[in-house]
């Protein structure tokens, strides 16, 4: 009797340790949730993302899950993808062998709902980490898409034609292209992450109302781009705000395979290309060896946009105040065109440095700044200066000849611009 | 009749066994114990055989009474599979023509498709290893997808939502090894080209079907056939009068160009549309387009990292080695490899045809 009774007690010891041991990952969620645990085979995964229902939840458990084939998860409104957390749970596709992304939702332009990733990490994919394609209402929370060898995807965290974007306290490292890219997309926010060793750091591309603040870039390539392209169906990026980032050694080879970013010169901290409206302000720009920040035109990659249909290749209303430059433009890339064209002009910059911030001086014929409206100012000790590249075929490519230090035409201000709200 | 029963013996099988040609394909030899019924729910039965619509017999894809088989013109590569598409309508119904569009199918429409890889391209009788079954259905207005893995012995098929890929060699037309990753797409992974403001088939379209399927008794245009079943109103009453797509594989159908277009027509622009899940790269490849930017002339990609190649534009004219298309298409590589699902192998015909029309593109790129 003693004995079975002694047994008891150790066999409800045993059940209890078991239940601990058995807890689901969607215990305490609410609503429809599907758990998502090692040992589970790849086809069970890939159906519950497949068709995971409307504001449901996919819980993944911890440990590292390998995958063959991209995870294409359900188009159903307000679905949420949350692991155990950025170390813990990691979706690897190293052995990728079927589609290009890890983790891909599509919808129609416009037509997708919400959709929030938190708490994971997407590793060595072959083609971007996580990409969404026509949401409204992206949120990317605690993720880390990362590369940790020969395999190199394009970008890391990557919505797309996409409202309402919120990227917040994530890590891309080692993407060949952009690591957090948000392209043709309205109403941004991009904060609190770190970018690192990818060819451009964060880049906003062909978008509107964006704020990027509290980020790190470093040791990317390029750290903060803010692109407009010509030929995509959204064009004439605007109202983009720039602010409280650590931008600092930016100075990784260009591994990218080609497009835009292959022609940013390692030791860039910081582009804005052919928007309208942009403010840059608060940021710390510091060690980025081919220079700080660039205004310039997408008439100075020499590629083609003329019958793009409202394009408009030149920056304007770009008001860059109150940021910290120290010791960048103190090595230009000597490998790469418009690095090649720094370091030529470098011997007769004053300071023996390239200026901390450059603009290409490119307006349209007969545009005056007062129109253009190009203002830096409160920039500490930071230099400034004007390639007037328009200028460089009449004089025989000789940068020297057309570089102007003259900061006078560009001290103005512009009114704030609004912060972004959805 | 011999050429015929060697490059359709799935269909020779069913004219053989069939009892009457009463029924739309000319009959069928699958059990006599089922008959296709509408479906009614838009979650797929857990095995093919319940849907009595297509089962395998002696190697080859067999039709249940009343369903008709049917092909395109140019149809998607998939890793050199063989395809046999079926489409059934409930009894008295039909479809409504449209010239660009899919067709209008009523409910309970059921299209299937099934994917076989031959075990050597050379053979003119090669074994063929069934993969895959996909089924489209239409209920209340909404279409359904779903794909069937058939077992090794080919007696069933069972529902594959969340796909595979599956590891298949053959020998190519050299005789040459080749080994696939076939992938059997999730659910959710058709969606990816079979998306236009939801789920909708892609075949069945005027452009596709315009052309002569050997059909039990003879050849006949299928619009022609579709409409004579009372299956399709509206369409032409004389099918040169519908839109047809060039076969890209045969030279009689059109030019270089108009097979390379209807090429990239069907393996690239269900995607690179501005609707498409590719919209984003501004890369537009209907045939019909004819905005040079939206082809890729001279046009820089957007996102293409590694697919670039390092290479500069989407099309250089009269440059194919400068080109990226033909580089994506010529690759393997997941990361460089167009389209992105569905090709673990290379086309050589494709790669050769679009090389061919770019070849021939006058003009140049800064």
């Amino acid at each position: 009797m003693r004995r079975t009774a002694r047994l008891g007690t150790l066999s409800a010891a045993l059940v209890l340790l078991g239940s601990c041991s058995d807890s689901k990952p969607c215990d305490g969620v609410s609503g429809s949730c599907t758990s998502v645990e090692i040992g589970m085979s790849e086809a069970q995964i890939a159906d519950a993302f497949a068709r995971a229902p409307a504001n449901s939840t996919i819980v993944l458990g911890e440990g590292t899950f390998h995958f063959t084939n991209s995870l294409t998860l359900s188009q159903a409104a307000g679905i949420t993808v949350r692991g155990a957390g950025m170390d813990k749970t990691i979706l690897d596709f190293k052995y990728q062998l079927a589609g290009a992304d890890g983790i891909i939702q599509n919808s129609p332009v416009g037509a997708g709902g919400s959709v929030t990733f938190e708490d994971f990490t997407v590793r060595d994919t072959y083609g971007n980490g996580v990409k969404v394609v026509g949401a409204t209402g992206v949120t990317m929370r605690r993720m880390k898409a990362q590369w940790t060898g020969s395999i190199r995807g394009p970008y890391g965290l990557y919505p797309v034609q996409c409202s309402n974007v919120l990227i917040e306290d994530s890590v891309v490292d080692g993407a060949r292209d952009a690591g957090f890219y948000v392209g043709q997309s309205d109403h941004i926010i991009v904060r609190n992450n770190t970018a690192i060793h990818n060819v451009a750091g964060i880049e906003i591309e062909n978008s509107y109302n964006a704020d990027v603040y509290g980020n790190t870039a470093t040791d990317n390539t390029a750290g903060i781009l803010v692109f407009d392209l010509p030929y995509l169906n959204q064009v004439g990026g605007h109202h983009v705000r720039v602010f409280n980032n650590q931008i600092h050694d930016n100075n990784h080879p260009n591994f990218a395979a080609g497009g835009t970013v292959a022609l940013v010169p390692r030791g860039t901290g910081g582009f804005v290309m052919a928007n309208h409206d942009v403010e840059v302000f608060g940021n710390t720009i510091t060690g980025n060896t081919t220079g700080g920040f660039a205004i310039v035109s997408y008439i100075a990659t020499g590629l083609p946009y003329q019958d793009s249909p409202g394009y408009v290749p030149l920056p304007s209303r770009v008001y860059v105040h109150d940021n910290t430059f120290s010791s960048n433009g103190t090595s230009p890339d000597p490998d790469n065109n418009f690095g090649l064209l720094f370091l030529v002009a470098h011997e007769v910059w004053p300071g023996g440095k390239v200026s901390d911030i450059l603009y290409d001086g490119i307006v349209a014929p007969g545009a005056t700044n007062e129109q253009v409206k190009i203002c830096v100012q409160k920039n500490g000790s930071a230099g400034f200066a004007n390639l007037n590249f328009a200028e460089l075929p009449g004089v025989g490519y000789d940068l020297s000849q057309t570089i102007s230090f003259d900061t006078a035409p560009y001290d103005c201000a512009l009114d704030p611009l609004p912060a972004v709200s959805f | 009749m011999v050429s015929s029963s060697a490059r359709w013996p799935w269909l020779w099988a069913a004219i053989v066994l069939a009892g009457c040609g009463s029924s739309p394909g000319g009959g069928g030899s699958q059990a006599a114990s089922c008959t296709p019924a509408a479906p009614t729910s838009a979650d797929g039965p857990a095995t093919l055989s319940a849907w009595c619509q297509v089962s395998l017999q002696n190697g080859d894809v067999v039709l249940a009474s009343g369903v008709l088989p049917y092909d395109l013109t140019t149809p998607l590569f998939s890793d050199t599979a063989v395809k046999r598409r079926t489409v059934w309508l409930p009894p008295g119904t039909s479809a409504t023509y449209d010239a660009s569009d899919v067709f209008s199918f009523p409910d309970g429409t059921v299209l299937t498709k099934s994917f076989g890889l031959r075990d050597d391209l050379r053979k003119s009788n090669p074994v063929i290893r069934w993969i895959e079954t996909r089924v489209e259905w239409k209920v209340a207005g909404s279409w359904h997808a779903l794909s069937y893995t058939w077992n090794a012995a080919g007696t069933e098929a069972v529902a594959a939502p969340g796909g595979s890929v599956r590891q298949l060699s053959f020998l190519d037309e050299n005789g040459a090894t080749q080994t696939a990753h076939y992938l059997v797409p999730s659910a959710q992974q058709c969606g990816l080209c079979h998306e236009e403001h939801g789920y909708v088939p892609l075949g069945p379209r005027a452009r596709y079907l315009n052309k002569d399927f050997p059909y039990p008794g003879g050849a006949a245009n299928q619009l022609l056939r579709w409409s004579s079943l009372g299956w399709l109103s509206g369409a032409p009453a004389d099918p040169a009068s519908a839109p047809r797509l060039p076969a890209a594989s045969d030279p009689s159908s059109g030019t270089v160009e108009q097979r390379a277009r209807a090429y990239l027509e069907a393996n690239c622009a269900f995607c690179h549309n501005p609707a498409g899940a590719a919209g984003s790269t501004g890369l537009t490849l209907w045939a019909s387009e004819m905005d040079q930017n939206a082809l890729g002339f001279c046009k820089p990609p957007v996102a293409a990292g590694q697919g670039s190649g390092g290479l500069k534009y989407d099309v250089v004219p009269g440059d194919p080695d400068g080109s990226i298309i033909p580089y994506r298409m010529s690759s393997t590589v997941p990361a460089i490899a167009m389209p992105q699902i569905g090709r673990s192998v290379v086309d050589p015909a494709g790669v050769q045809l679009v090389r061919e029309w770019i070849a021939g593109l006058a003009g140049s790129c800064p």
